[in-house]
């Protein structure tokens, strides 16, 4: 295939796939938000003061640190129902919702801890090194958005599927031409917050005295 | 007659079925003995289990059990033809003493009649195909396609096991057709019906090449009153007999059917010997034969112990069927994932460990532009999802391999860790360079993930019942055809191949990988089909 077929090819669908990264953008900052609410909740128990609230919310961040997202997603999709009905109306249950709530699980274990971290320092007034945990908390976000791919395995339709779903439909050949594009879309989504998380946190560490690596 | 004597006739009448019935209910092995008779139910339409000669009589293989079980009783036998349909029926009617007929062993048939165990003999699925092309193992059938019979209770199983693409007809007759039309590879079919087909000699250059999965085994039945009766232990003690002596072989020769696995394995288990000397499968004191020498499917808590009576209690009380616990099968396969999972992390740990030092090394080296190069290649493997270098890296195609082109098991490996390597790659050469203490729960979701490549093996059954997507790309699919793109194309394949009335086909439990959907796909026969999640969701059928 000449590389001009497969520039008209990529152009073509590019539309299609864009969409299917909005997909992955949506279902990683879903689960962050849910994620980061009950994380910080877990991190506040910790730090409550109280004994049996503080060792519960420490259980519970192991759990969530060690359950494996890729096998959570596939419980999930098999636990939730496609369809509930509610007050006599069926409802569908977003099968993207059902991989956020698995990427979640992650999040939770990541919030708490870090978060549990930045409010120590910051009850120590120790504020720039309380910040930290924005940069933290970014690069996180980038990572769930590399893992986000693996909700494809559930049937939602984020990038990789319609990958899968061009290469079916246009040929094998294209495979490594489609898939490359596809890390493209990551590469230039992640590379600008990279860097700007990168400078803040050189910032902050200066601020808090930790010479920059 | 007047209509008072026919009243008295008719509570007569009515007095001795009360007595009969009842002498019935109390023991049926008296009644037949003072019958001097055993009524045997058999089949008229199963060459050579039961069928009739020229002179209109029942003869077979399942007639000379029947006039066998009579002469050990001491009496006469008397066949009565029964069919698939009525044979239970006739049963609790009394009409007939015993039914052999070809009857599936399941817990549900268990619930309306009695079945004795062990089973006389055993079907199972296999498939006829002609000489060329050779068939050797059920791999070879994968995305090929297989006719297939309406109705019978293997299909869907045996689909999703070996992704076969099932062609279903309506009678056996359409399916033998269609073979011999080369309309598919093989038919499957139950195999002890597949051997009175073998005999016709139209079919004659026809093979059954694979060995048979799914195997049921048939057992005596008798009425459901019957359970734990003298007449039941009786029967069962003659078919374990049967067994020990190797009687059922010698009457499977003589009828000219194929050697069955299973009459061979059952000689084998209840000839079996305990190190004392006596035999393995000998009658417990609450008469039953011990959980060792009894059909596994069949098996009910109470009857086991250990680990399998836990499952299997699990399974009965809340209906959660957690075959790992009480099938030995699947728990080895289950603890064969665990282990290549456990591979797998060690393969990744180790290899980033070692990929990651050596950037590192290579960054401080000092020589010009490799500190440069070593920050973007870590930047480019920090910033791609893993699933997709996998993709990359597993599906990729060389041209010229089209047709040979195999992974076995070992490559597999290696490319998972590969893959891996190149995603924990990133995390190391950073915190080599790094030190601030947010950075240990950043490093942690790699090796979750590493866990979940090892979902990619065995024992992840778990599929594409998600129409999410499905939905989603028919909906582009049908903008798409409008506006004339490739996935029109792909479509019209989707459509071909349901409208061939491949029912099976047209829910989400059938594998889209056939040679429609994925022409070149091809793993081999090692590689679980069910490895690999992402490929069933492609969008066809």
């Amino acid at each position: 295939m000449a590389s001009t077929e497969i520039a008209a090819l990529l152009l073509t669908w590019t539309p299609f796939l864009a969409g299917g990264f909005a997909w992955n953008i949506v279902v990683s900052l879903v689960a962050m938000v849910i994620g980061t609410i009950f994380g910080a909740a877990l991190a506040w128990l910790r730090l409550s003061g109280r004994t049996p609230l503080a060792h519960a919310s420490l259980v519970v961040t192991e759990l969530t640190r060690n359950i494996p997202t890729f096998v959570f997603l596939f419980y999930l999709a098999f636990l939730i129902p496609t369809e509930f009905e509610l007050t006599g109306q069926i409802y569908a249950f977003p099968v993207w919702l059902k991989a956020s709530l698995a990427l979640s699980v992650a999040v939770i274990g990541f919030v708490s801890d870090n978060l549990f971290v930045a409010l120590q320092h910051r009850k120590r007034r120790n504020h720039a090194a309380a910040l930290l945990f924005i940069p933290s908390w970014t690069t996180y976000l980038l990572i769930i958005v590399m893992a986000s791919s693996t909700a494809s395995v559930i049937g939602v339709g984020e990038i990789v599927s319609r990958c899968n779903i061009v290469i079916a439909a246009v040929g094998d050949e294209t495979m490594l031409w489609v898939y490359t594009y596809a890390i493209c879309y990551f590469l230039v989504f992640c590379f600008p917050l990279n860097w700007a998380m990168g400078c803040a946190r050189k910032r902050l560490l200066a601020r808090v005295g930790v010479p920059a690596p | 007659m007047d209509s008072r004597s026919g009243f008295r006739a008719v509570c007569l009448l009515v007095l001795i079925a009360i007595l009969v019935g009842r002498e019935a209910q109390a023991d049926r092995l008296d009644l037949i003995q003072k019958r001097g008779t055993l009524i045997v139910g058999v089949k008229s339409d199963y060459p050579p289990f039961g069928m009739r000669d020229t002179h209109g009589r029942l003869v077979g293989f399942e007639p000379d059990l029947a006039a066998e079980l009579a002469r050990r009783l001491g009496v006469s036998l008397q066949l009565l033809a029964v069919t698939s349909t009525n044979r239970l029926q006739r049963l609790e009617e009394g009409a007939v003493d015993v039914v052999i007929a070809t009857l599936g062993d399941s817990p549900q048939r268990r619930q309306i009649a009695t079945l004795v165990e062990p089973g006389y003999y055993a079907s199972g699925a296999t498939v006829v195909a002609p000489p060329t092309p050779r068939l050797s193992s059920w791999m070879d059938l994968r995305g090929k396609k297989v006719c297939a019979t309406q109705g019978a209770y293997f299909n869907r199983p045996m689909a999703q096991r070996f992704l076969l693409d099932l062609q279903i007809f309506n009678g056996t007759r359409d399916a033998r057709l269609a073979l011999r039309d080369g309309r598919c590879v093989a038919w499957l079919y139950d195999d002890t019906s597949i051997a009175g087909l073998l005999a016709d000699p139209e079919s004659a250059n026809y093979q059954t090449p694979l060995p048979s999965m799914m195997i049921s085994p048939w057992a005596i039945a008798l009425s459901a009153k019957e359970q734990g009766s003298r007449l039941e232990q009786m029967i069962s003690g003659m078919v374990a007999d049967w067994h020990r002596s190797g009687w059922l072989i010698e009457m499977e020769k003589r009828w000219g059917i194929k050697p069955s696995h299973y009459l061979l394995e059952m000689r084998d288990l209840w000839s079996r010997r305990n190190p004392d000397g006596g035999l393995l499968c000998t009658r417990l004191d609450n008469g039953q034969w011990p959980a060792a020498c009894r059909h596994k499917l069949l098996l009910r808590s109470d009857e086991v112990g250990g680990i399998e009576h836990l499952g299997l209690l699990l399974k009965e009380q809340t209906g959660l069927n957690v075959t790992i616990i009480h099938d030995a099968y699947d728990r080895t396969l289950f603890l064969q994932g665990l282990w290549i999972t456990l591979q797998l992390m060690a393969a990744c740990i180790s290899g980033s460990l070692i990929v990651g030092c050596l950037g590192a090394l290579a960054a401080e080296s000092g020589l010009p532009g490799m500190r440069a190069g070593v920050r973007l290649s870590a930047a480019l493997g920090r910033m791609t999802p893993p699933l997709l270098l996998i993709y990359l890296v597993f599906f990729r195609r060389r041209p010229h391999h089209r047709q040979s082109f195999r992974l076995d098991f070992r490559r597999r490996f290696d490319r998972h860790r590969l893959s891996f390597d190149l995603y924990r790659l990133r995390h190391r050469v950073r915190p080599a360079r790094s030190s601030l203490r947010t950075q240990g729960a950043e490093t942690r979701l790699p090796a979750r993930l590493a866990g979940a490549a090892a979902g990619a093996t065995p024992g992840l059954r778990s599929g594409s019942r998600f129409a999410g997507e499905r939905r989603e790309s028919d909906r582009y699919g049908e903008r798409h055809r409008r506006t004339g793109t490739g996935f029109g194309r792909h479509r019209h394949r989707c459509r071909t191949r349901q409208s061939r009335g491949d029912d099976e086909c047209a829910d989400d439990h059938l594998l889209p990988v056939g040679d429609h959907c994925r022409p070149d796909l091809q793993l081999s026969g090692t590689e679980d089909s069910e490895s690999w999640p992402a490929l069933k969701s492609l969008p066809c059928c």
